[in-house]
């Protein structure tokens, strides 16, 4: 069977934002802890705050724009 | 957008945002205001460690006040009134770790010295006090005739590899990783090859899964639409 798409529909991809959503929010704030904790920058509640609001908005964003992959076919 | 290049595009701008923080932070030092003070600590053998006056010099936060959480720090600090009747606090990073009342003061002192054991520190500021980290401690005392506060900068300047905060940044790193990872390789665009249609599945129906390996199944749910595309 040949995995060609047949159709001139535009195809939709599925993405996942929720989950880019947590992995920017956990990325950030596991980042500043490390900065934290090697004393990189002081520890206060702004770059905390900072680090887990951007990384929540690129995580939704990469979600967002990352290449949505074919199914491969059985051979 | 390629995905090596999403991700240096996220890495990026974190750290553009944290070392644009570090001068706003450096900025903030060792400051009193209505009242003066000077600390020495002493590691748990009695050495002298490091030295800091408030106003003055140390206690910032490109030199931390170091400590050593097994040792003492010796102080003494006078106010510019005599303060009565009123209240002292003690915050690490707004958090208060301590306060109290100042009292009647009779006597009309202004000026009090002591010994801290660090061992008799709060969890949390121990728990702040993790690695290398750099916490600031402020010292507020309100009473009617004035007032008093200031901040210092200080740090353990311990080893921060494996401590709790290390492993628990290295863990939400790590988890963070793996949800990246899923996103890159679980975003699919499928197309049925014979009806045309558009497949967002939870799972692979058994009259459309053949022809797929199972694992590439696509995550979704809106049922097709034979009204549009599909040609079958």
């Amino acid at each position: 069977m040949t995995a060609q798409p047949t159709t001139t529909a535009k195809p939709k991809v599925h993405r996942h934002r929720v989950m880019g959503f947590f992995a920017g929010l956990l990325f950030g704030v596991g980042l500043v802890l490390m900065l934290f904790v090697y004393g990189i920058i002081a520890m206060t509640w702004v770059p905390l705050a900072i680090a887990a609001g951007v990384g929540a908005l690129l995580g939704i964003v990469f979600a967002s724009v990352v290449p949505g992959r074919t199914p491969k076919p059985k051979q | 957008m390629t995905r090596s290049h999403g991700r240096r595009i996220t890495i990026a701008v974190f750290a553009a945002l944290l070392v644009a923080a570090v001068p706003v932070g450096a900025a903030l030092g060792a400051d009193a205001t209505g009242c003066s003070g000077s600390a020495t600590s002493f590691d748990a053998t009695g050495a002298p460690l490091d030295q800091v006056s408030a106003p003055g010099s140390g206690g910032t936060m490109d030199d931390p006040f170091v400590v050593d959480l097994e040792g003492t720090v010796a102080w003494e600090g006078s106010t510019e009134v005599v303060l009565q009747d009123g209240g002292w606090s003690v915050k690490t990073n707004s958090v208060t770790i301590a306060s109290g009342d100042i009292g009647a003061n009779e006597e009309g002192t202004t000026a009090k010295s002591g010994t801290y054991n660090t061992a008799e520190l709060p969890e949390i500021t121990r728990y702040y006090l993790q690695g290398k980290a750099i916490v600031p401690v402020s010292v507020e005392m309100n009473a009617p005739a004035g007032s008093c506060s200031g901040t210092v900068w200080i740090t353990a300047d311990q080893p921060p590899a494996f401590t709790p905060m290390w492993l628990t940044g290295l863990a939400l790193m790590l988890l963070a990783f793996v949800l990246f990872w899923f996103i890159i390789f679980r975003t699919f665009v499928w197309v049925h090859p014979e009806t045309g249609r558009l497949i967002e599945t939870e799972y692979v129906p058994e009259e459309y899964g053949e022809g797929y390996e199972a694992e590439h199944r696509v995550i979704a749910s809106p049922p097709p639409d034979p009204g549009k595309g599909a040609s079958s």
